[in-house]
């Protein structure tokens, strides 16, 4: 079980699957710039169930992955929360549970659920092409990606630290 | 013409989707279950080292990544020409049961059980893990969760990563077991095998003694009269690690017995243009079409196929619930779709009984942990039983063992031509002309294809299960006339 008080920054994907890992990268490549004492960095390739035990005793969580909708341009970052909760590529598992379900399923068997849970998504174009380099378009973008998602995660874990200092 | 589509919408590209075709008169025509291939998997294998493609393919599915890590481990071996020394061999064989139980304990209590605990045309919304602990209690739910961690903590032990594992090596593995380490996991086994027998007992009480139930498996629209393949052991039992694959026909005849290496010999693979999943066949047979029967070449690697090419199981505890299950459902084989349920937590029995064997066996801390690899590495091939059917990894190297080819039969890909075809018979049995087509039936309809525990992030992506839904009813002039979304 994880201290209560710590915050959580789950990159979700698959790296040799294209543009399908970009969390991934994203949290592999962001973990020594905010490294700071209350938030850990975590990366998981499947969601559902597996995530219970990943997430469970964090108040915060902020979970990057890829998603497909081809409503936007590859690149862009998308913002939910569960209040307007979107699937993204692994947030669920065919093989067991939709994420939801993953939610309140740990809530009643007495697993510790985050009270806070942002999720970031970034539009990907290609997923089923095994690479261990991203299309085209992401990888131009992806430096710019890097930085807004950086300010994103800041932001947040600033939110948190002055609550607790407040406190 | 009226088309049912029943169209998983998570990913804009890259979902699979059912194709229900209905008669003029409402009866369904035919019935195409479709999946899209990931793509580049050989390309991505070729010009790197062989001893690396058992960490790689690890990553082709987080499913089942110890099944590709223990037949990728096998395959290199024989490249190599060498085999593990008997401790390596038990390890990995430990590491693959804590595998079989962690996968096994899922499938059984968030995929099928709550089609039966809750009910087969209960709402989506309550039929789910939730509606499952709700009906049997939360406590249920707690001890499944402690199972699937306690199996994971196995695998991370003995793999170095309970996903993405590392511990094989050509010719063995590359870290040993203390004695503290095997004390634990004999303790841990002896809780696997009072799980499985209560979940035995669970599938007793809620599926066996429901006499709707009973009636489903054996007379409802699932049975599909197929030919049975499975990984046996010198003596013909049910073994997931090593032995070779023996195929008995529709009647239990053994039709082929073959080592893993001779696999081109028995299997072949037919292509249809509208799947990008490749169609496994019994090649001495030949391909007749998605028909069941005896002269078909069509077979089944499953949890039920494989206790149907078996003469047993190899653990005691196992072996008296097999017989069990013959009994009660009329003898061997058995054809019934739905009763790889049973088969599958015959299975976990099993799994959990060899891992507290491998864990008493005096070789599991040896040290002798790797052989030598003194031959001209050449081209191998590996087989081990997924827990969705058989896997086969067919490397080619050149004298440096730098990969030139990559071949992977995976263990759902066996069955893409019977999940059709089950598809295709439960739809036919459920959609009946002038009734409306219900999420109900819809469900039954999906069952067909859930007992198969397939797993297309292997050889594709994604697969319906619990992600949602849109299923269209179209009229014969393609116009949309009922829908239904699931999300």
């Amino acid at each position: 079980m994880n201290s209560s008080d710590e915050i959580l920054v789950l990159g979700l994907g698959n790296e040799i699957l294209s543009d399908d890992g970009v969390g991934v990268k994203i949290v592999n490549d962001l973990a020594p710039r905010l490294e700071m004492p209350g938030v850990d960095f975590n990366t998981s390739v499947l969601g559902g169930l597996e995530l219970l035990e990943i997430i469970s005793g964090y108040h915060t969580i902020i979970i990057v992955d890829a998603i497909m909708t081809g409503l936007f341009q590859p690149g862009e970052m998308l913002r939910y929360s569960l209040g307007n909760y979107r699937e993204t590529l692994h947030l669920s598992n065919p093989h067991d549970t939709n994420f939801k379900v993953t939610l309140v399923f740990g809530e009643k068997i007495g697993i510790q659920i985050p009270r806070v849970i942002r999720i970031l998504a970034i539009e990907v174009e290609e997923c089923l092409l095994f690479s261990n380099s991203f299309s085209k378009t992401l990888a131009s973008k992806y430096q710019d990606i890097l930085l807004t998602t950086q300010k994103y995660i800041k932001s947040i874990i600033a939110i948190r630290q002055n609550k607790l200092v407040m406190n | 013409m009226k088309r049912i589509t029943i169209d998983p919408i998570t990913r804009l590209e890259g979902h699979g989707k059912i194709e229900i075709f209905l008669k003029d008169d409402g009866d369904v025509d035919n019935v195409y279950f479709q999946v899209p291939e990931l793509r580049g998997f050989e390309k991505f294998c070729e010009g790197r080292p062989v001893e690396e493609l058992s960490q790689i393919v690890t990553k082709i599915c987080g499913v089942c990544p110890g099944c590709h890590h223990m037949a990728s481990g096998k395959a290199a071996d024989a490249v190599y020409g060498v085999e593990p020394p008997p401790t390596a061999r038990k390890l990995r064989e430990l590491f693959y049961m804590a595998h079989f139980i962690h996968s096994h304990i899922a499938h059984f209590y968030v995929l099928a059980a709550p089609d039966f605990v809750v009910g087969p045309t209960a709402s989506k919304a309550e039929r789910n893990i939730l509606g499952v602990i709700e009906k049997v209690g939360v406590d249920i739910g707690t001890e499944v969760m402690k199972q699937r961690r306690t199996a994971q903590e196995i695998q991370a032990l003995l793999g170095g990563h309970q996903t993405h594992c590392v511990m094989n090596i050509p010719g063995g593995v590359r870290k040993g077991l203390s004695e503290e380490e095997r004390a634990d996991i004999e303790k841990k086994a002896k809780g696997f095998i009072e799980f499985s027998k209560f979940t035995l007992q669970i599938f007793d009480n809620i599926v066996l003694a429901n006499k709707d139930y009973v009636d489903l498996i054996l007379h409802g629209p699932y049975s599909l009269i197929l030919h049975s393949m499975g990984l046996v052991n010198e003596n013909n039992k049910v073994n997931f690690y090593d032995g070779k694959v023996r195929v008995v026909d529709t009647k239990g005849n053994e039709h082929c017995k073959y080592a893993p290496e001779d696999y081109r010999e028995f299997v072949a693979e037919r292509v249809e243009p509208w799947s990008y999943l490749k169609f496994p066949y019994l090649k001495k047979i030949g391909w007749k079409g998605f028909l069941d029967g005896q002269d078909s070449g069509v077979y089944h690697a499953t949890p039920l196929s494989r206790l149907n090419a078996a003469d047993g199981m190899a653990t005691p505890l196992a072996q008296v619930e097999y017989e069990r299950m013959y009994e009660t459902l009329g003898g061997k084989p058995v054809h019934a779709t739905m009763a790889m349920h049973w088969a599958r937590l015959i299975e976990l029995l099993y799994s959990a009984e060899r891992c507290l064997e491998l864990a008493q066996d005096p070789d599991i801390t040896g040290k002798e942990l790797r052989v030598p690899l003194d031959n001209i590495p050449t081209e191998g091939v590996g087989i081990v039983e997924a827990q969705r059917g058989t896997l086969t990894h067919h490397y080619w190297t050149d004298k440096k063992g730098i990969v030139t080819k990559v071949n992977i039969i995976v263990g759902t890909t066996n069955n893409n031509a019977a999940i059709c075809m089950s598809l295709k018979k439960a739809a036919q049995g459920l959609i009946k002309k002038g009734e409306e087509v219900t999420e109900g039936i819809l469900n039954m309809i999906e069952m067909a294809f859930r007992a198969y525990d397939p797993c297309f992030s292997c050889a594709t992506h994604h697969l319906p299960g619990e992600m949602p839904l849109i299923v269209n009813l179209r009229d014969s002039k393609g116009e949309i006339i009922q829908t239904i979304k699931r999300k």
